[in-house]
């Protein structure tokens, strides 16, 4: 069969540039590290590449507003834990009051101390999240919710909810709704302060003591929720945090490149290509013209 | 009786015969690059005899070879195969190269893309719901649309940049192929006259035969060889070449219905670069379809839940995206926005932890039931489009790879009937070489014999 010389040439050529291309994406997946680095090598890997991206995006962002509402539900609880520890000193006093046997003095001094024990109250009621927002004040949470004058509480806040978003339309509210139980303390406290100051130890004993023990209940369960959220915080972080590191392992497995294969696949290459070399330098230096005699006759 | 110079005769055929075989030779090798020449080969045949009666018998004598012709070595049904796979490879050529080009503007692989841009303009929206307080997230909203924006534009404009240059091949193409066309129209009347007067235009018939091939690379052809040996090319029944010469093609097109020509006479273009030109330009204007789908839902459905904002400083009504922006190379802020952060309402109360509207803009992310993406996602429109874009790529490169190899296939099988083998020339030289040698010591031994006889006559 008579194979034209040009062709010969062109088949040689062919050869050494599909060796080369090959030497080329071997190299490629090695030094990127990458099994494809443009949507049209592997389309669907590609695909299913940049929604697991998106989902592993998302979920960060989840687990950035979970941690926004850990610290500020955290702020909240621990404000709750010392509106628990005042209620219980108030608790003391009552019931120290109660007794019928103290002097004058001293009984100004346990109305005293309710009135301090208000003021603080007043100033956990106001407690401000990492971002400067109000924890008890609903979404007018960017002045203080609660103002003392005299002895009347007034709430400025709300009672809507701040959610945050911690899944695909699942939110958490992260403020704490107290303006009914901090209203109604406030009162149970003037009332003990009145009745303190008036030395009516029956009302103290009979009614005062009685809705103290129930303010520290409410304040106790309202503390109990929040402790349930922070729970459920942290159980769906750690979720999200398993589901991302998983994310990533999947995403790694589509996109990136067996190392150790992707080397060895660039060594076979390189010596596909040189083997195209060599031979095709043998071939080319083949010829009739160079074995026939340079003259004649 | 034979005559006594007729050994003369018969050497001199033989010199002849020989010397127009070198020439042909030499000249086979002389083109063996040349792109399109066929192999040629001197056809000889036995020179009439002469008939005489000697010993009461009649006798036959030879008087040397003759040269009848120098023809090309070419198949037709090869030509006609090497036409047609050179239009689907002209086809496979442009889409590839062109599909190929969008799949880098949309290469979304790295994770820096548009489809992260979507995902943290709506994180950021859910991040600023979760923390309306913050000022922060604000700006982070107002950043997040802002790359958002700007990737799609510049997507867009590099598409529209894509489609520009392709609009731009179809007209070079069309000229090449009028030039072309010329160009053949000329080459068969050159070939018409000389076959007129008996010769065999070698050279010519390989200049058409390429520039045939040239041709239905560019756009899909059916050829007709006439008995005056012109060649009549037909583009879907419109005549581009007749024996009356080159008609032109038209430079007007569409390429959405893949046809040339105005209105009530067009051609449809089926084959050849053209025809994959006018795909190309397709393809680009649907991935540009999709991305201003894209980019008016994010308008409108981030514009209708903004405008019921109500910022803490009351501020109200506000667009988050330009709303007189169409389509995705217009994608902007607007200019409320741009200019100012806190302009940006995270709810509708106006109460400053009120998140509920960052929420809702937040949730068109998951949502499926947006008009105009097929019950998908806008990510998953996405996702939708950059697969389409990725796989159309890799299929017309896949193609191209294919016809490649056709093309190669039918190369090998005309190189192994039209081509130049060195070798084989060689071979035939050296052939040639002992007959022009051996035909020379005949004419010269044949000289002597004459030469003695006049010697012997002389003599007597």
């Amino acid at each position: 069969m008579n194979v034209s010389t040009a062709y010969r040439y062109t088949q040689i050529d062919n050869n050494i540039s599909a060796a080369a291309l090959a030497m080329q994406n071997a190299q490629e997946e090695v030094s990127t590290g990458k099994l494809f680095n443009n949507i049209s090598q592997n389309p669907v890997a590609a695909v299913t590449s940049l929604s697991l991206q998106s989902l592993q995006n998302q979920i960060t962002q989840y687990n950035a507003n979970l941690a926004g509402l850990k610290s500020n539900l955290g702020a909240g609880s621990s404000a709750l834990s010392s509106m628990s520890t005042l209620l219980d000193q108030a608790n003391s006093i009552a019931v120290a009051a109660s007794n019928g046997s103290q002097s004058t003095s001293a009984m100004t001094a346990y109305a005293t101390q309710i009135s301090s024990i208000e003021q603080s109250l007043v100033g956990l009621a106001n407690t401000q999240g990492p971002d400067g927002q109000y924890v008890f004040g609903g979404q007018k949470n960017n002045a203080a919710p609660f103002t003392a004058s005299g002895n009347t509480l007034t709430f400025n806040g709300d009672t809507n909810n701040v959610n945050v978003e911690v899944g695909p339309g699942t939110t958490i509210p992260s403020n704490v709704d107290i303006s009914g139980t901090m209203t109604t303390l406030f009162s149970h406290l003037e009332a003990l302060k009145s009745d303190i100051q008036s030395g009516s130890t029956a009302n103290i004993s009979k009614t005062d003591l009685a809705n103290i023990q129930s303010d520290i209940n409410s304040v106790s369960q309202t503390n109990g929720a929040v402790g349930v959220t922070l729970d459920r915080v942290s159980q769906l972080t750690s979720e999200n945090t398993t589901r991302l590191n998983d994310l990533t392992t999947t995403i790694s497995n589509t996109d990136d490149a067996n190392v150790a294969q992707a080397a060895s696949q660039l060594q076979l290459a390189q010596n596909t290509y040189q083997a195209a070399l060599s031979a095709s330098s043998i071939g080319l230096n083949l010829g009739l013209v160079n074995f026939m005699p340079t003259t004649s006759g | 009786m034979p005559g006594a110079f007729d050994g003369i005769n018969m050497a001199t055929t033989a010199l002849w015969a020989s010397q127009q075989e070198l020439d042909v030779t030499g000249d086979n090798v002389a083109n063996v690059n040349t792109p399109g020449y066929s192999e040629q080969a001197v056809t000889v045949s036995e020179a009439p005899t002469s008939t005489y009666y000697s010993d009461g018998a009649q006798q036959q004598q030879g008087s040397g070879v003759t040269v009848d012709s120098v023809n090309r070595v070419r198949s037709a049904l090869l030509d006609a195969q090497m036409n047609s796979a050179q239009s689907t490879l002209g086809t496979y050529t442009s889409l590839s190269g062109n599909l190929q080009q969008v799949a880098s503007v949309l290469n979304d692989t790295n994770g820096t893309g548009i489809g992260n841009d979507i995902d943290q303009f709506f994180n950021a929206w859910s991040a600023l719901g979760s923390n309306p307080n913050s000022a922060g997230a604000t700006t982070a909203v107002q950043q997040a649309g802002l790359n958002l924006t700007q990737d799609v534009q510049s997507a867009a404009s590099q598409l529209n940049q894509l489609s520009g240059q392709a609009n731009g091949q179809v007209q070079s193409t069309i000229s090449q192929v009028n030039t072309l066309a010329k160009q053949i129209a000329g080459l068969n009347s050159q070939i018409v006259q000389a076959q007129a007067t008996g010769e065999s235009p070698n050279s010519l018939l390989d200049q058409r035969t390429q520039a045939l091939s040239d041709l239905a690379n560019l756009v899909n052809i059916q050829t007709n060889t006439n008995s005056d040996g012109s060649v009549s090319v037909n583009v879907s029944q419109f005549d581009l070449v007749d024996q009356g010469g080159a008609k032109g093609f038209p430079t007007t097109y569409n390429a959405a219905n893949g046809t040339v020509g105005s209105a009530g006479a067009t051609i449809s273009v089926t084959g050849g670069q053209l025809s994959g030109l006018f795909q190309s330009i397709n393809a680009i204007q649907g991935d540009q379809t999709q991305l201003d789908t894209i980019a008016n839902t994010l308008t409108t459905q981030v514009n209708g839940l903004s405008t019921t904002g109500k910022t803490s400083t009351g501020t109200t009504g506000v667009n988050f995206f330009d709303p007189s922006s169409t389509g995705a190379a217009t994608f902007q802020l607007s200019s409320t926005v741009a200019a100012n952060a806190s302009s940006i309402a995270a709810g509708t109360s106006g109460n400053s932890g009120d998140g509920s509207l960052a929420l809702k803009i937040s949730n068109l992310q998951s949502s499926t039931t947006l008009p105009g993406l097929g019950g998908q996602t806008i990510s998953g429109y996405y996702q939708g489009l950059i697969g389409q874009v990725g796989s159309s790529a890799s299929t017309y490169q896949n193609s191209l790879s294919t016809q490649q190899a056709v093309i190669t296939q039918i190369t090998g099988q005309i190189s192994t009937t039209s081509g130049v083998d060195l070798d084989t020339q060689m071979a035939d030289m050296l052939k040639y070489q002992q007959s022009y040698s051996v035909a020379a010591r005949a004419l010269s031994i044949f000289q002597q014999t004459t030469e003695d006889l006049l010697t012997a006559i002389s003599g007597a």
